[in-house]
């Protein structure tokens, strides 16, 4: 109450400016008068009275000041006086201030927006109550742990023994053709068992949750919208529940409508969120999806997952005596943390790239500390000046601080905008399968964090000058000359910052480098088609119009009709159950009733595929429009397939056995990658004419079916024109994601280029900083080392000798940060080692040209200093002293 | 050395602010100049050096609310500013007072232990 009383009254004095000097001058003159009285009463003389008066009352100075001290509020006026000096300082070294500034800056930004993606993609905990305990089946073996699918008896009979559990449950992931209206669009479904939403948390915004009963026998026919959908499709109508739409040709009732934002499903078939929920009962007993269930589970209140993962043990034993055929004899089933599996793809890159923008942030700190450090003894003069006129080691910290701050507040700000900038770029960058995308935001967090880094770094290095100045040294740094005296210790540590400087940089240059090379061999890998000039379009023939082979062949008949002769269209066809560079279905295959223990990359394709895509044929004759249902079913297999299923022979005219049928080779063409970074498939492809229609009903389900258009010129031209022919066709039919082959390459690289391109920024950053660090020290220390230059050049050293010897100096820095450097590497590029291809952690040519890389820019950042120090004239430098 | 002169005047501005205090209760309004002569006479050297730091402490108190000042006339027809205390000077010298005598009493028994009082 009383300092309140004490503090209202003072800030108020401070802002109406109130000043009681002169209420304390006629205090103080009537003090002294009554004093003066008294002392002239007592016998003494008025002048000596006078006097004495004064001298028991004591310096009015000082009471003035403890007066005001008491009054106002002194220590924000000397904040505004330390500010109003701070700039001026820093107005006065302006390059200096925008170094420190920018390079700050460029760090917190770089973490900044770094971390925000990271946190958003791999650590911030999932939308639900209790993220910790929702897990997902996998199973375990020694090659590694990899999500579990299961059969729909299996996955009942996990959840009548998953004692671990609360709840348990099954998904899987399909696409649909949504029709609302007219209108037709390819959405991701998610049939799911029951309490799937209660394994998540999740109650449905509007509406209800599945029933038990609909998700028994065959299931009801019932859906439940995502958001998304129920915002675009449904426009957000409240009346939605209970309405109609089709799914696949087939009606189902609108039951519910979930909240937005949820991740539910680790499938990379179809990454991404899902749009619509159905019965897993609907799909679940059916050949195909019936064996790629997964199995998410949420753990009971008060289990650990070591707790949880010890119980799966049992389950796997009870689960071998009932499935004995399922399990590898050294697979187990285990369980892992839904969020892990949902970042598991990204994970690692994005840790290895925070690490790195992390090495960015050291250097930069680095860098700030080496330029305070250099300022320092330029300021010790200064400093000790002020010491002497009486100021106090408070005021001389207070004053580095407020210097330090202001500098921090505008890197700051810089910092903000260029997270922002960086971000939203870096996203659109980002390859569209990144999971969790919607998850990412600007973390506060981040940037406070890397700002108070920055900040108690600057503050660290900006006191050294002031406590130089104030601990009693006074004397000695006045006296001219003995400036340089006082480096010695600074000038070591200042050469170790750069040193690490260096070495820090060295590894993200390597680990930069490595990535390079990695991308350009991805890039020029052959995919083994030509993709130049070829459009690609995706359709989604279902629904109770497509029930029959005969009823899909005779689309792509017709579409083919339509497309091939167009003006510009060298040839048309059509594949399905995966493009090239996509993500395919695999089969197993037998030879003369043998199965084969590989799996096979089986496609249906139309006549003409391998010319329209530039798949070179090797052996035998191509597939033709006479391999139609009436004739004998046929087959052209990769070379990869013909290695594997008739090794040392030649495949013409053999036989394998696919979908109970017998299938005759007619021709061998050149392997299709499916991936760029590994090794091709074995491809078989066989007349969609004569696939039976269960297996292209099942591969519809996950794959689109493609239709491509080789051009003779630029085939985006066409995409309108070949849309326009499939709509005429047929208006129900789902068609989109027009795409050219190149744009498909693209992608299937875009998360190496993403990780390349930001490894590559924070290495040109770190050199780019490295740069300024030897810049600084070597600079400086041509500065320091003015008079001896000026002595030698006086004896007689030649121009060259001088700039050899600052060169010298420069190099030697730079030598022990790149050997450093190469330790640090080898020691951390192995982490990029599963990101490499073709080319190993250790690759000598990265690691050598990396290292010369450095050589040459710390040889033209110490040459700038050097040429300046050959201009030395002897005359002036030893006047100097 | 700078620490250690702070805390001595920390201690002479508490000490002096009680004295003000209790100067003010007994002898009731009084100017700047009588309160230091009566704390002079009454505490010897204490105040003799410097009369003039009287007035930050004077000022603080004011700011406090522990005494009031308006300008009046002395016995000799000067004017001068005289200091009161207020409703909630009184109850501030009382607790004070209460702390000081606590301390005074802790100290105490402490300079009379003797060393055979800690075996």
């Amino acid at each position: 109450m009383r300092s309140a009383n004490r503090w209202f009254v003072r800030i108020r004095n401070y802002m109406t400016g109130r000043r009681g000097d002169q209420r304390l001058r006629e205090e103080i003159e009537q003090h002294l008068s009554m004093q003066t009285d008294e002392n002239i009463r007592a016998g003494m003389p008025p002048a000596e009275a006078r006097r004495q008066a004064r001298l028991k009352l004591g310096g009015v100075e000082t009471i003035r000041e403890q007066f005001h001290a008491e009054e106002g509020l002194p220590f924000l006026e000397t904040l505004l006086q330390d500010l109003r000096f701070a700039f001026r300082v820093l107005r006065k070294s302006p390059g200096f201030a925008i170094t420190v500034v920018i390079t700050l800056a460029l760090g917190i930004g770089a973490n900044t927006a770094i971390f925000s993606i990271v946190y958003g993609v791999v650590f911030r905990p999932l939308p639900y109550p209790h993220p910790q305990r929702i897990v997902e089946l996998t199973e375990s073996s020694p090659r590694g742990s990899d999500e579990k699918d299961v059969t729909y008896q299996e996955m009942q009979f996990l959840i009548e023994h998953g004692s671990p559990f609360q709840f348990l449950t099954g998904y899987t992931v399909q696409g649909y053709n949504l029709s609302v209206g007219n209108k037709t669009e390819r959405v991701k479904g998610q049939p799911v068992s029951t309490d799937y939403f209660h394994v998540l948390g999740i109650n449905p915004l509007l509406g209800r949750d599945f029933l038990a009963e609909e998700n028994t026998g065959t299931g009801a026919h019932v859906a439940i919208l995502s958001y998304g959908i129920w915002q675009t499709q449904m426009g957000g109508d409240r009346q939605t529940i209970g309405r109609t739409i089709t799914l696949d040709g087939e009606p189902f009732t609108v039951i519910g409508v979930m909240p937005p934002g949820l991740e539910g499903s680790v499938d990379p078939i179809l990454p991404g969120e899902t749009d619509v929920w159905t019965p897993l009962a609907l799909v679940g007993q059916t050949a195909g999806s019936g064996e790629n269930i997964e199995v998410l589970g949420r753990l009971r209140p008060g289990l650990s997952l070591a707790q949880a993962q010890a119980q799966m043990r049992s389950i796997t034993i009870a689960f071998r005596k009932a499935f004995p055929h399922e399990l590898g004899p050294t697979t187990t089933l285990s369980i892992q943390s839904f969020q892990t599996m949902l970042s598991s793809d990204v994970r690692l890159i994005l840790l290895v790239l925070f690490g790195a923008v992390g090495l960015v942030l050291l250097i930069a700190c680095a860098n700030v500390a080496n330029l305070l450090l250099g300022r320092a003894n330029a300021r010790s003069r200064e400093f000790a000046v002020r010491a002497a006129l009486g100021a106090s080691r408070t005021r001389l910290v207070r004053q580095v601080l407020t210097e330090s701050v202001l500098v921090s507040i505008a890197a700051a700000l810089l910092a903000l905008l260029l997270a922002r900038i960086g971000m939203q770029s870096l996203l659109a960058l980002s390859p569209s399968d990144l999971p969790r995308a919607s998850d990412i935001h600007l973390d506060v967090w981040a940037f406070t964090f890397t700002l108070a880094v920055a900040v108690i770094t600057g503050i660290l290095f900006g006191l050294v000058p002031a406590f130089h100045a104030s601990f009693g040294e006074i004397y000695e740094k006045l006296g001219v000359g003995t400036v340089r005296m006082s480096s010695g210790r600074n000038g070591r540590f200042r050469a170790v910052l750069v040193v690490s400087e260096v070495a820090m940089c060295l590894i993200l240059l390597t680990g930069a480098a490595l990535l390079i090379e990695t991308f350009w061999h991805v890039l020029n890998t052959d995919p083994g088609f030509n993709p130049s000039q070829v459009l690609s379009i995706e359709v989604y023939l279902s629904g109770s119009r497509y029930n029959s082979t005969a009823t899909v062949s005779r689309y792509y008949d017709e579409a083919m009709q339509r497309i091939e002769p167009l003006p510009g269209v060298q040839s048309a066809s059509a594949i399905t159950a995966g493009l090239p560079l996509r993500r395919g279905a695999n089969f197993g295959l037998s030879v003369a009733g043998k199965p084969i223990p590989r799996t096979f990359g089986i496609r249906m394709v139309m006549s003409d595929y391998f010319r329209t895509m530039g798949v070179p044929l090797v052996l035998g004759r191509p597939l033709t429009v006479a391999d139609n249902e009436k004739s004998p079913s046929v087959a052209v297999i990769s070379q990869e397939a013909a290695r594997l299923l008739f090794p040392g022979q030649n495949p013409i005219n053999r036989r394998f056995q696919f979908a109970r049928l017998d299938w005759q080779v007619v021709g061998v063409v050149g392997d299709v990658k499916s991936y760029l970074d590994k090794p091709a498939e074995a491809g078989v492809y066989i007349p969609l004419a004569q696939t039976p229609y269960p297996v292209l009903n099942l591969v519809s389900i996950w794959f689109p079916e493609y239709i491509v258009v080789r051009a003779s010129a630029d085939p985006l031209v066409l995409s309108h024109t070949v849309e326009q022919q499939l709509q005429a066709i047929d208006p129900s039919v789902g068609v989109g994601h027009v795409r050219t082959m190149e744009q498909v390459r693209s992608a299937a690289i875009a998360m190496r280029r993403f990780n390349m391109t930001l490894l590559s920024i924070f290495a040109a950053l770190a050199l780019v900083l490295a740069a300024i660090g030897i810049y600084g020290v070597i600079a400086y220390s041509v500065t320091q080392r003015t008079h001896e230059i000026g002595v030698r050049m006086a004896l007689g050293a030649k121009h060259t000798d001088v700039l050899r010897l600052v060169l010298r100096q420069g190099m030697v820095l730079t030598g022990f940060g790149v050997g450093l450097g190469i330790a640090g590497a080898l020691a951390l590029t192995r982490l990029l080692e599963s990101y490499l291809y073709r080319v190993q952690p250790t690759d000598p040519i990265a690691f050598s040209s990396t290292a010369l890389l450095i050589g040459v820019v710390a040889m033209l950042a110490s040459y700038i200093p050097a040429r300046r120090a050959t201009r030395v004239d002897p005359l002036i430098a030893l006047r100097h002293e | 050395m700078l620490n250690h002169m702070k805390q001595k005047k920390d201690v002479q501005q508490g000490t002096l602010a009680l004295m003000v205090l209790k100067t003010l209760d007994v002898l009731g309004p009084l100017h700047g100049y009588a309160v230091a002569r009566r704390i002079e006479q009454i505490s010897g050297d204490l105040l003799s050096v410097n009369q003039g730091t009287l007035y930050p402490v004077l000022l603080r108190l004011e700011q406090e609310g522990a005494i009031t000042s308006d300008w009046a006339t002395s016995d000799n027809n000067r004017r001068a500013r005289f200091y009161r205390l207020t409703r909630m000077g009184y109850k501030l010298l009382e607790s004070e007072k209460r702390d000081w005598e606590e301390t005074a009493v802790i100290i105490a028994r402490f300079f009379e232990v003797k060393a055979e009082d800690f075996a």
